[in-house]
């Protein structure tokens, strides 16, 4: 199957927006991937399984993503218990000469704030006002 | 090919349209779903619950709410949060009449709500020709209402006609002022629709202005529903496809599952989500969302260059203008449709009724007085 990066999809499926009253996570200057940095996907998004790969949907800022392969899918999956990106890809079988693609989309991920660099928990409670904290089905 | 994957169906819709109630407190001329009267058979809130805790199972991130006008259901705030307590996000249309300060207040205490306003003019005038008379102040005062309660940003949703398209800057500025969304959305032959259609479909002329006013804003949202367009040139944002039974559907106030919002005729009707196996078996199962997820002939707009662009277009505004289903849109950008339209209209036999409806009694003018009757 080939391979290609996931595709964010503005129009009815719906707002390229969202509420901008919600803020977002700042990837402001970050928004270049480090290959050996570690991420996470955010917690407010949903990945829900299809036969072509996956849908990625987020309920802050209402981007929906498709992920067009299973191999993608795991990749991004696995980010989770990853240290770092290259380690995910590895772990997955990614071809060298493909890692650069799938750099790009992962890339095109964290600019729509579907990933967040991973950050070790402080020792400090947490802050309740962060957004990356937020449960998806709280209200 | 993704679309490919997508036009042979989802697991589950991405997002669906769900009309909660027939009834309404206004008589839209153009009303997709011939609102006005509730229907007696209409899901209970019980009901309503199921379906939602079917949603959640089928990871549907959020339904698209609207009527009749939804907020008129008593059970209207406890669905909706009921919704959002399960994961499934929730965007409603109304017309405003019930956004008064609490109800806005009590919006504004979720992040996972977004509304949309009616507006189908950017003045009093042109709005009111088309969803009645008060219903330009109704939609005002219910903005105020979100601005003041800092609900954040809204969408102010407009279907575009003959009559507004010349005012696309005069929408944009209004929403501007509110800090809203704009979106636009295309007219269909459908409900009541099929019957003021040949009135308020915009001019071929007034497409190619439309399109051209689209492609330079893309925080403009149109809902995909302008892809017919996209053979004017560079694909407008979005799927550019239909995905009705396959990656939306309606399910309406009685439950019934209809392939799209712009269809609610017996001819497109899948299911109900009262039949055993639910809104799931119905989705996955029934005869004809698998139907519409086979592979579909191009037919006479095989040998169209811009096939590839606009798909033939919408297959509800072909049924309801008695349009073959693999044919031309009839707003189709080349005028390609233009001959079997003509055709059409001196056969009224060829087309299909718009089928049943909840409108009230025509009211009937005697002297100054209106009586129902």
């Amino acid at each position: 199957m080939t391979e290609l990066p996931p595709e964010a999809v503005p129009g009815d499926f719906d707002s390229p927006l969202g509420r901008p009253r919600l803020p977002s996570v700042a990837v402001a200057e970050a928004t270049r991937l480090e290959p050996d940095g570690a991420y996470r996907l955010h917690p407010n998004v949903a990945v829900r399984p299809e036969p072509f790969g996956a849908l990625v949907y987020h309920y802050g800022n209402r981007k929906l993503v498709f992920l067009k392969s299973p191999r993608m899918v795991a990749v991004v999956k696995s980010l989770d218990e990853s240290p770092s990106v290259s380690a995910a890809l590895e772990a997955n079988g990614v071809a060298t000469k493909s890692v650069e693609r799938y750099l790009d989309a992962l890339n095109s991920l964290l600019a729509s704030d579907m990933l967040v660099p991973f950050v070790e928990p402080a020792a400090e409670p947490a802050d309740l006002t962060d957004p990356r904290i937020k449960v998806v089905h709280a209200r | 090919m993704l679309v490919d994957q997508l036009k042979s169906g989802l697991d589950a819709p991405i997002c669906l349209t769900w009309e909660l109630t027939y009834a309404c407190n206004l008589a839209c001329i153009h009303c997709l779903s011939s609102s006005g009267r509730r229907d007696p058979f209409e899901l209970s809130t019980d009901e309503c619950k199921a379906v939602i805790d079917e949603l959640a199972r089928l990871q549907v991130f959020y339904v698209n709410i609207g009527g009749g006008e939804p907020t008129i259901r008593s059970d209207f705030f406890e669905l909706i949060e009921y919704c959002v307590d399960h994961g499934v996000g929730v965007k409603f249309s109304t017309n405003g009449s019930r956004i008064d300060a609490a109800a806005a207040q009590r919006l504004s205490g979720s992040n996972y709500i977004d509304i949309q306003i009616s507006l189908d003019g950017a003045d009093r005038a042109t709005n009111d020709a088309v969803r009645g008379d008060g219903s330009w102040d109704m939609a005002i005062a219910a903005m105020n209402q979100l601005r003041a309660a800092n609900f954040g940003q809204f969408k102010i949703s407009v279907v575009m006609t003959r009559h507004n398209i010349i005012q696309l800057d005069a929408f944009e500025a209004l929403a501007a002022e509110y800090g809203a969304e704009l979106r636009l959305t295309r007219l269909r032959p459908s409900g009541r629709g099929a019957d003021t259609w040949d009135q308020l479909h915009p001019t071929n002329a007034q497409q190619r202005d439309l399109y051209n006013w689209i492609i330079t804003r893309p925080n403009v949202l149109t809902g995909d529903s302008f892809f017919h367009l996209s053979a004017l040139g560079e694909s407008l944002p979005g799927l550019n496809l239909c995905g009705a039974g396959r990656i939306v559907c309606l399910i309406d106030p009685i439950g019934e599952v209809y392939a799209c919002p712009f269809v609610l005729h017996d001819e497109f009707k899948a299911g109900s989500v009262r039949d055993p196996g639910g809104f799931t078996t119905v989705w996955r199962s029934s005869e004809l969302f698998t139907s519409l997820r086979e592979p579909q002939s191009p037919g006479a707009c095989g040998s169209c260059g811009s096939y590839d662009a606009c798909q033939g277009g919408c297959m509800a505004a072909k049924f309801f203008t008695g349009l073959p289903l693999d044919g031309p849109d009839p707003e189709c950008v080349w005028g390609n449709a233009d001959d079997e339209l003509a055709r059409i209209a001196a056969d009224a036999a060829v087309k299909p009724s718009p089928g049943f409806g909840h409108s009230k009694p025509t009211p009937v003018t005697l002297g100054r007085k209106s009586v129902s009757l």
